[in-house]
C-alpha cells in the first residue's frame, strides 16, 4: 500500500501480472491491445501512445511506457520514450518529451535532480520514488484507483491549454 | 474546452425520470462508466452524486466534475441540467469524474 515519504518496494511478480491483467480489460474498455493502438513490451510493460495539443489538431505524439513491477500496491511507473529505442536517455531524447506550463497537478522534468525523467504527478510511481512534497490527499489509492488514473491525468494535461509543445 | 456549439433537439423537461434526459459519466479512476436517466430539475450536484451511488464509489477529496471535453462543471454545480442545456453547455450529457493530483 503507497505510503508518503517511504521507499516504494515492488511487489512480487506474480501479483503484479495479476493485477495488470485484472485491470487492462476495465482500461482498454471492450478494445484489444490493437485496437487501443497500445502494445505490450513484457508481461510488465506496456506502450502507449498519446497526443499532445487541443483536440481539434492533429497534435504531436509521444510515446508513453508504463512498468507495473509496483503495481496495484504502488502506480505505475510512466514515462515518455524515444519510439525507436523505446527508451530514454537524458540530453538525448528531450524532443520525446512534452511541456505541460503553469499546471501545479503535472510538470515533466527532463532530468529531476540528476535522477533522470520524472513526470511529476502523484499518479506515477517516480514521483514517490524522489519522496516527492506531497498532501495525504494525493496519495495514490489502490483500492479507489487503476492505471487508468495515471493515463487519464496525463492525457488530460496533454489535450488542455498547459500543453506547449515539445520540449527538445 | 468550451460551450458546445451543437444545438439538440429541444427535449421537454419535467418528463418522468425513466423518460428524462439520458446522462453518462465516466470516472477518470478507473474508466469505469455509467448511464442514466435524470430528471431535467436534477442539479448537477444531484447528477454527480448519483454517479457515485451507480459506481459503487465514495467521492475523493481532490475529485472534480467535469464535461467530457475537460471544462470544469465545479462552478455550475447548482444548475439544473434544463439550465445546462438551455446555456448550451456539455449539452451531451457526457461528463467525468477526475482525481487530482499533486505534482509540478
Amino acid at each position: 500500500m503507497a505510503k508518503m515519504n517511504v521507499e516504494p518496494v515492488p511487489v512480487p511478480p506474480a501479483d503484479a501480472i495479476a493485477a495488470l491483467e485484472e485491470d487492462l480489460p476495465k482500461v482498454l474498455k471492450g478494445r484489444t491491445l490493437e485496437e487501443a493502438g497500445w502494445s505490450r513490451l513484457d508481461p510488465l510493460t506496456l506502450l502507449v501512445p498519446l497526443v499532445g495539443g487541443p483536440p481539434s489538431v492533429a497534435g504531436d505524439w509521444y510515446l508513453l511506457r508504463l512498468g507495473f513491477g509496483y503495481y496495484r500496491d504502488w502506480p505505475p511507473s510512466a514515462l515518455f520514450v524515444n519510439p525507436e529505442t523505446k527508451d530514454y536517455q537524458v540530453g538525448r531524447d528531450n524532443k520525446w518529451l512534452p511541456k505541460i506550463e503553469g499546471w501545479n497537478e503535472l510538470h515533466v522534468h527532463a532530468d529531476y535532480n540528476g535522477t533522470g525523467q520524472l513526470i511529476c504527478c502523484s499518479n506515477t510511481l517516480e514521483f514517490y520514488k524522489v519522496r516527492h512534497g506531497m498532501e495525504a490527499k494525493h496519495l495514490w489509492d489502490p483500492i479507489r484507483q487503476n492505471f487508468a488514473s495515471t493515463l487519464r491525468a496525463i492525457e488530460w494535461a496533454l489535450r488542455s491549454t498547459y500543453y506547449k509543445g515539445r520540449q527538445g | 474546452m468550451v460551450k458546445d456549439e451543437q444545438k439538440p433537439e429541444k427535449e421537454e423537461p419535467g418528463k418522468p425520470e425513466n423518460g428524462g434526459p439520458l446522462v453518462e459519466v465516466e470516472d477518470l479512476h478507473t474508466n469505469d462508466d455509467v448511464k442514466f436517466h435524470a430528471n431535467w430539475t436534477d442539479t448537477l450536484q444531484q447528477v454527480w452524486n448519483r454517479a457515485y451511488r451507480e459506481l459503487g464509489e465514495a467521492r475523493k477529496e481532490t475529485d472534480v466534475f467535469e464535461c467530457k471535453d475537460g471544462h470544469s462543471l465545479m462552478g455550475s454545480l447548482n444548475l439544473t441540467l434544463e439550465q445546462l442545456r438551455d446555456q448550451h453547455v456539455c449539452q451531451e450529457r457526457k461528463f467525468q469524474i477526475r482525481g487530482g493530483t499533486g505534482g509540478a
